[in-house]
């Protein structure tokens, strides 16, 4: 999506979801700020493509 | 480690991708070029050759948007959007490829009212795609909220450049709308077209950096070039070019118009996992 839209989704859903500003969300608040963008990720991308970039995220953060 | 030390493999991916989606931005170029030797060709052999062009294009894309369809499930916007695509491009390569047996072979399909037919639904499909690819984008939850002003400003300029380039056309259709209603249809889908063309930008400027910003700039792009199509079918006659360079030109716009949409279908594909 793009650094800007990507920062812009991330700040839309730990603020919305998590009540935090992005700096603050921990480790732990990842899968639920993954869960938070999955709507807007499946609206672009589609749903098979959406679910791979949540699983490689986590992939790579070790969750 | 900080996040600008993680280079993760999506990013990876993502920057092997790009001089692959740039080369693809080529293609329509390629085809017009490829069009613009129908000038070096007797006009009857080039009215042959550039719809067969127009026939393998609008084929390509209607395929793979609708290849690029299947990953989105119905109901979203998407799916919609890219099965519209497909369809009215099939209908476009039926239509065609109708006329070139028509003009190969004589016979064929010739009835007006089937032509037609297929014109106007081709258009009402295309309109409808694109409206569905501003919509996904505005209700994707990410659109950076507008001022109204904004908003209501970049929407009348669309509407205007349309009047503009749409106006004399579809006035004269009215005029005439017994023997040009399909001119009517026709000009009304590229009025819509014309003014979405800020509305697909603005997605693309959103996602610039990203691979997702190519689908909805190589639309916007398809829009442009189909605008300067309208813009030269109606001014072609003032330039006091001969014929057939005229119509070379006409081509070239077209070609690289509906392959831009095809660069759209592969790119939005390319920027998938």
């Amino acid at each position: 999506m793009g650094p800007f839209t990507s920062k812009h989704a991330v700040q839309i859903v730990s603020r919305q979801t998590l009540s935090r500003e992005p700096e603050a969300v921990t480790r732990d608040q990842i899968p639920a700020l993954l869960e938070g963008l999955g709507p807007s990720l499946r609206t672009l991308l589609g749903k098979a493509s959406a679910e791979k970039l949540a699983d490689q995220i986590r992939l790579e953060l070790g969750l | 480690m900080t996040a600008d030390d993680f280079d993760s493999t999506i990013n990876v991916r993502a920057r092997k991708q790009r001089p692959l989606i740039r080369l693809l931005l080529l293609i329509p170029f390629v085809s017009g070029a490829i069009v613009a030797c129908g000038i070096l060709m007797p006009d009857a052999t080039a009215g042959l050759f550039y719809r067969g062009a127009l026939v393998i294009a609008a084929l390509l894309t209607a395929v793979s948007a609708l290849v690029t369809s299947s990953a989105f499930e119905k109901g979203q916007k998407l799916f919609a959007a890219w099965s519209a695509l497909g369809i009215g491009y099939a209908l476009a390569a039926i239509r065609h490829s109708m006329r070139l047996w028509t003009l190969l072979l004589g016979g064929g399909i010739t009835n007006r009212a089937v032509l037609d037919t297929l014109l106007v639904l081709q258009n009402v499909l295309v309109a409808l795609a694109l409206w569905w690819f501003v919509r996904a984008w505005q209700t994707s939850g990410l659109a950076a909220p507008m001022s109204r002003r904004t908003q209501l400003t970049w929407i009348f300029l669309g509407i205007a450049v349309a009047i503009v380039v749409g106006g004399y056309p579809l006035i004269q259709g009215f005029h005439t709308a017994g023997t040009d209603a399909v001119l009517l249809v026709s000009t009304a889908g590229d009025m819509i077209g014309i003014a979405l063309i800020v509305p697909l930008i603005t997605p693309a400027l959103a996602m610039r950096g990203g691979l997702l910003m190519h689908t909805w700039l190589a639309l916007a792009t398809s829009e442009v070039f189909w605008l300067l199509y309208d813009v030269w079918v109606g001014t072609k006659g003032m330039t006091g070019l001969a014929p057939s360079s005229a119509t070379v030109v006409e081509q070239i716009l077209r070609i690289i118009a509906v392959m831009f949409a095809f660069v759209a279908t592969v790119a939005h594909r390319r920027s998938r996992l």
